[in-house]
């Protein structure tokens, strides 16, 4: 089981050919790539370069630099150190001289003029505070680059990077700021779909579907944490999952020399503010909450919706969830923590890593283990869910799903019990339905198990919500995170579908040769990440 | 459009290949050439010339891949993406094969589907050619190139695999030309076609060279598959070629 722990660039082919096509044009652009924190931005605009060595058969001429959360002054410092570093103070006049934000944007303007691809990291920055002047300065010199388009043979251009999603709407989107309707092109990054995810296990010894799923469950996909973890040398070589776990947690976050051992808290502080961050705390001591417990735990008067729009809508850290069996009101709608790595790191590893301080990590680990298994249950429906989503989408699927219930699961009008299916997908042109029950085992597909599974989807059936499904063809299908052959047949004689990760990684896979990628490979990024 | 009655040219080296920037996905433009040049080199190599005019290859979000008629230089569209070079070679030698049989100068007629089942053989005939070569030769654009050959043949294998293989062919031709005649874009019917000539045209390459001489005469009068051969055997006689291969075709189909 052993996996390299030589890291690639993963995933992401259809917006690296989309920068790599604007990187070839011989139009200068003025770009945007938003996505949170640790998911790839820098690592893709390098790949584009890389490529595009490949291409031009030298490198192209490009400055990186990250903007520091401090005054005018420093970012100049930055700036200038910056230059120099890329041997480009020929293209900045008075580099010496430079000490002031209108500096800077003049030096951006001259390097992107002389054909330089200039790369601005951590632009949300400018939203608000000292650097809240440099978005006007660049916009003079974006308008005078894109009337000459760049100036003469110039094959340069300005990318800025921004991880507070709300903050770089309000720099691009809102029509009184002074970069509106300047960008030439827009990227958003979310998370790795599950296709990269398959992908990055098999490459890096997690190929073995409960590991697979325990790394899911901690990092879900961003793509710096599945980086730290290719770093880690020996797991390959950890028999039983429990040790291996064990040991993943405590590499990763609980010894003092952890590379995410302050992640959780880094990111809640540098994305969050405190109304959005009492909300993800509150929502992390139950895992769900209503619109009316969520109040509760902010002071009155403070704006609960303007939050609760930012972690939903902005950021997709906190998912709102409607009911089932019910109308489209708010006041019946839950909230729980969407990001996989922030429910885990809330749930268990925060605790954790602050037991960790005063405690043994064995011991530490000891508790943490039945914390990660019950995670990985609740990670694995949402897995189930996006795979089966995913798969359809691909056209790689079993099922072609139009639709899925979405929500939660309340007590239906005039029911009589309560009613939980993990899946309800169906097609509407073929009049299919597919009820799915997930578990974290196989062992858990037991007969009490799939009677009670049989009861809740007859139960749905008898509801106004399922009573249009009665006379569709239905399927019934279990998900494990991996069947036996024995088991798998032993439940398929029974009418059963046996769907698990292998299954999904067939579907998602590629189904035909892809060539190697030759020398791309990810480098660190440059400026680094703290402050 | 009038057809043109000349011989084929000889082989021109400078007829280029223009790779038109666009979303390819995860690739340079520099590989994506590479792979397209070893394609039309085998087929330029068993056509015995290169493509009469420059070609011109664009990455699209279509359906399938396509060649657009009557453009000079040659447009052809391509579905493929990222590194899945033997897609690439599948798309660009189906469509290049059309391009070798100057496929606009006569569009619509009944024996269509024959020129479409010899380009379904073209994809075949490169993807195991290109299994060989990749392997032998080095390809220094083309990252991992010799470990990726045997893709190819795989790949044409796994296409070779969705297609029937009659065991009678006359019997099966009887009962399908209507078909293809009505519909030459049958892809199901157009590879058994293809694959019932594999194997003849990967003995004998040199058996391309006629197909260069197809749409050099209006096939609208030859009412039936037999007449439409014998017109071509015609052609290529009248160019002091031996029709081999329409008379091949003839003999594999019991015509």
């Amino acid at each position: 089981m052993a996996g390299s722990n030589d890291w690639g660039f993963y995933g992401r082919r259809e917006e690296l050919g989309h920068l790599l096509e604007i990187l070839r044009g011989r139009r200068w652009f003025f770009g945007a790539i938003r996505g949170r924190r640790r998911i790839g931005k820098t690592a893709l605009v390098q790949q584009a370069l890389t490529a595009l060595e490949q291409d031009e058969g030298s490198e192209r001429n490009v400055l990186f630099f990250q903007l520091p959360d401090s005054d005018p002054a420093d970012v100049a410092a930055v700036f200038r150190r910056a230059v120099r570093d890329a041997e480009l103070q020929d293209s900045v006049r008075d580099l010496d001289g430079l000490r002031d934000l209108p500096g800077v944007a003049a030096g951006v303007g001259s390097l992107c003029a002389a054909g330089v691809v200039v790369a601005i990291d951590e632009f949300q920055l400018c939203h608000r505070g000292p650097l809240a002047g440099l978005p006007s300065l660049l916009q003079a010199q974006v308008d005078r680059l894109q009337e000459n388009d760049g100036g003469q043979g110039s094959r340069g251009g300005l990318i800025v990077l921004g991880s507070v999603q709300t903050e770089m709407e309000a720099l691009f989107e809102d029509r009184r700021a002074p970069l509106f309707g300047r960008t030439t092109f827009s990227l958003a990054l979310g998370p790795w779909d599950l296709r990269t995810i398959f992908e990055v296990c098999e490459t890096h010894g997690a190929n073995e579907p409960l590991r697979c799923l325990t790394l899911w469950t901690l990092f879900g996909g961003v793509p710096r944490y599945w980086r730290h973890f290719a770093g880690l040398d020996g797991l390959g070589a950890i028999a039983e999952w429990s040790d291996w776990a064990t040991e993943v947690c405590a590499r990763l976050f609980l010894r003092s020399d952890a590379p995410l051992r302050d992640e959780g808290d880094t990111l809640l502080g540098r994305e969050l503010r405190r109304g959005s961050l009492a909300i993800v705390r509150t929502l992390a001591e139950r895992r769900v909450r209503s619109h009316a417990q969520l109040r509760q735990s902010l002071p009155a008067g403070n704006g609960l919706g303007r939050y609760l729009k930012t972690l939903v809508q902005d950021l997709r850290l906190v998912e709102k969830e409607l009911p089932v069996f019910a109308s489209d009101r708010s006041g019946d709608a839950r909230y729980l923590v969407a990001d996989p790595f922030l429910r885990a790191w809330l749930a268990a590893l925060q605790p954790a890593c602050q037991r960790a301080r005063t405690a043994p990590v064995p011991v530490v680990t000891a508790r943490l283990l039945p914390q990660l298994r019950t995670l990985e249950g609740l990670a694995f429906e949402r897995m189930v869910r996006e795979a089966t989503e995913e798969a359809s989408r691909t056209g790689g699927g079993d099922f072609p799903v139009t639709d899925l219930v979405r929500g939660y699961w309340n007590r239906p009008r005039g029911g009589d019990g309560s009613i939980e299916i993990d899946l309800v997908a169906w097609n509407e042109d073929g009049q299919r339905v597919r009820f799915g029950s997930c578990k974290r085992s196989e062992a858990q597909h037991d007969r009490t198990s799939r009677r009670h599974f049989r009861r809740h989807v007859e139960g749905f059936l008898s509801t106004r919500a399922g009573n249009r499904f009665r006379t569709w063809a239905r399927e019934f299908a279990l998900f494990a995170p991996v069947f036996s052959p024995h088991r798998r047949s032993e439940l398929e004689d029974g009418g059963w579908l046996c769907r698990d990760l292998a299954d999904f990684r067939r579907m998602l896979g590629d189904n035909e040769p892809l060539g190697p990628n030759g020398d791309w490979k990810v480098s660190e990024k440059i400026g680094g990440e703290g402050r | 459009m009038i057809a043109a009655a000349t011989a084929p040219e000889r082989p021109n080296p400078g007829v280029s290949l223009t790779i038109v920037n666009g979303n390819w996905g995860a690739t340079s433009l520099r590989a994506i050439r590479a792979v397209l040049e070893s394609t039309r080199d085998v087929m330029a190599e068993a056509f015995g010339r290169p493509p009469d005019a420059p070609v011109r290859v664009s990455p699209w979000n279509g359906a399938g891949s396509l060649v657009v008629q009557d453009k000079r230089p040659y447009e052809i569209l391509l579905t493929a993406r990222d590194r899945y070079w033997s897609r690439y070679v599948y798309q660009f030698s189906y469509r290049l094969c059309h391009v070798m049989a100057r496929f606009d100068l006569y569009k619509a007629h009944g024996h269509k589907w024959f020129e479409g089942s010899l380009c379904e053989l073209a994809s075949l005939f490169v993807l195991h050619r290109l299994a060989r070569i990749w392997a032998e030769r080095p390809f220094p654009d083309i990252a991992g190139a010799a470990g990726f050959a045997p893709n190819h043949r795989s790949y044409a294998e796994e296409r070779a695999q969705r297609y029937e293989r009659p065991a009678n062919l006359p019997e099966w031709l009887g009962e399908n030309v209507d078909i293809l005649q009505a519909d030459p874009s049958r892809h199901d019917l157009a590879g058994v076609v293809a694959l019932a000539l594999l194997n003849r045209f990967l003995e004998d390459p040199s058996l391309w060279s006629e197909c260069a001489w197809l749409n050099r005469w209006d096939p609208e009068a030859d009412e039936t598959f037999r007449d439409y051969l014998d017109s071509w055997t015609a052609r290529l006689r009248a160019s002091g070629r031996e029709g081999r291969t329409p008379a091949m075709v003839k003999e594999m189909f019991g015509l």
